[in-house]
């Protein structure tokens, strides 16, 4: 009989200790966003160059940071991959996600390689990587570790371009910078600026405490609350904001205002189809009629600008708030400058 | 009796340990079937690339600019989160009909921003910037104004925003 009670008791002991062992287990709240990653890894010349505050590679610190992204990726039925450009390989093709399968694949990753002629045709490497993502089903998150200076080979931000004309919603490119010159981080930018669901972040701040958990976070899944239904966050509507600088009393358009005002109607021009409001704000200082007058003649301003440049003026609605809605602290001259500002909205 | 259950069902527990790597290389090897990959086609370009058309990516110039633009971005962002009327210093508390207390505040994810440079054709203004950023409010709700504050606060909506400076005399604005 007390055997009998040993060996009850070690059997319980031996399942406990297997479901503490799988650390990476989906916790019952989280949602999938995506149904595949990509780890699109660049093994150019100047990957392979020491970051001089680390005094470590940009590609080992890469690899570093994909170990451990995958300690905090949940077994959610991705499928993952890893690839690599310059050149372009793949170190691990498309199958369901397997935290041992990618660790080993970025151990391979070769690290000690010559630096002299290897060139960064980043590019290529996402025209090369096409039909990888179109073989894939679902949502894909191509997550791309790259210094950005690509100077080789076709355009990257047009071929990143191309690729979201291509898969629409179903992809988005996310980019862990290790740019150390402004030409690669503007690279970096500019692919990122071509979709507002992509993360930014950088080899740096991944290994600050919590930010590698709020990267797959943001990227890999939502987080559901103990209803049925998931609890996702709202993106609200977009807004753009920028100051013309009217003169004191002033609405009229001059010359200089012309570079901001062009900018945002091409910002108007991407959703031909959406509605907006063009709302003017004034800081606190004066009567509180005098800017709400004012405001209403400066947001008047701004739409008769945009319609006579090319935006159907039934899209547009002037307004004006006056002091009514500040956003910024009106207590500070820095607040009252923030707060002098024209706001467009969509409807 | 109940002895050779008991062992039964723990060699059953022992014997799926042991074999689910064996499945799990299975399922590993049977995925491995290689991927076509397509060749690489040329570059197509119509019209010569001149100091006048250049490509973003090869535009030092631009790049320059971009990484001072940046620069400035950072210290914009830091005066947007300080200056916002519903700052987390500054976070708005209301008392529910439920007599509970709700806090919210409003907070820009500096980690969100991405910055584009652009050429005007203007003289006084050669150049725009837009900041992309996300701004993230956050709310709690307790009994007290006081356990609102030192609840923790959840992300219950962001809104995408773009900002557009103009760059004047050596300094954007």
């Amino acid at each position: 009989m007390r055997q009998s009670k040993k060996m009850i008791l070690l059997t319980l002991v031996a399942v406990m200790a297997l479901s503490f062992a799988f650390t990476t287990t989906a916790s019952a709240k989280m949602v999938k966003k995506i149904d595949n990653f990509i780890l699109f890894l660049d093994q150019s010349g100047s990957m392979a160059m020491t970051q001089p505050d680390t005094g470590k590679k940009k590609i080992d610190l890469a690899r570093d940071i994909i170990d451990s992204m995958t300690d905090v990726i949940p077994s959610l039925d991705y499928n993952s991959s890893m690839f690599l450009f310059a050149p372009f390989s793949a170190e691990s093709q498309p199958m369901p996600y397997s935290e041992a399968v990618i660790d080993a694949a970025a151990q391979k990753v070769p690290t000690d390689y010559e630096i002299f002629n290897r060139t960064t045709p980043l590019g290529n490497g996402l025209m090369d990587l096409d039909p990888v993502i179109a073989g894939l089903p679902g949502k894909t998150a191509l997550i791309l570790f790259t210094d950005g200076d690509s100077n080789a080979g076709a355009d990257p931000i047009a071929q990143a371009k191309a690729l979201y004309s291509k898969y629409g919603n179903t992809l988005c490119i996310h980019v862990v910078s290790y740019a150390d010159s402004p030409r690669g981080q503007m690279i970096i930018d500019e692919i990122r600026a071509l979709s507002s669901c992509s993360v930014a972040t950088d080899g740096k701040t991944l290994m600050t405490p919590g930010a590698m958990d709020k990267f797959v976070g943001d990227v890999f899944y939502t987080k559901a609350a103990d209803a049925p239904a998931p609890v996702v966050v709202p993106m609200a509507k977009e807004t753009i904001t920028f100051s013309l600088h009217f003169g004191f009393d002033k609405y009229e358009i001059t010359d200089e205002m012309i570079p901001v005002l062009e900018q945002a109607k091409m910002i108007l021009e991407e959703e031909s189809s959406a509605s907006y409001e063009i709302a003017g704000h004034t800081d606190s200082t004066g009567a509180e009629a005098y800017n709400q007058g004012l405001s209403e003649r400066r947001a008047a301003s701004v739409t008769n600008w945009l319609t006579a440049n090319g935006v159907s003026a039934s899209r547009l609605e002037a307004k004006g708030y006056g002091e009514i809605a500040p956003k910024y602290d009106n207590t500070t001259k820095e607040g009252r400058k923030l707060n002098r500002r024209v706001e467009i909205q969509t409807k | 009796m109940i002895k050779y259950v008991i062992s039964a069902i723990y060699a059953l527990f022992l014997g799926i340990i042991l074999c689910a790597p064996a499945a799990q290389a299975d399922q590993t090897e049977a995925a491995l079937a290689p991927v076509d990959v397509a060749i690489m086609a040329p570059g197509n370009a119509n019209a010569p690339i001149t100091g006048q058309n250049l490509p973003l990516y090869l535009d030092e110039d631009l790049a320059s600019k971009h990484a001072n633009f940046s620069n400035f971005a950072k210290g914009t962002i830091q005066s947007l989160n300080r200056n916002h009327h519903l700052s987390k210093s500054r976070m708005q508390i209301v008392k529910q009909s439920d007599g509970l207390y709700r806090a919210r505040y409003h907070s820009i994810d500096s980690a969100s921003l991405v910055c584009k440079v652009r050429r005007s054709k203007s003289k006084a203004i050669p150049y725009v910037g837009v900041l992309r950023y996300k701004e993230r409010i956050f709310e709690a709700v307790a009994v007290s104004p006081e356990a609102c504050r030192a609840s923790e606060f959840i992300p219950v909506a962001i809104i995408p925003n773009r900002h557009i400076f103009s760059f004047k005399k050596g300094a954007w604005q």
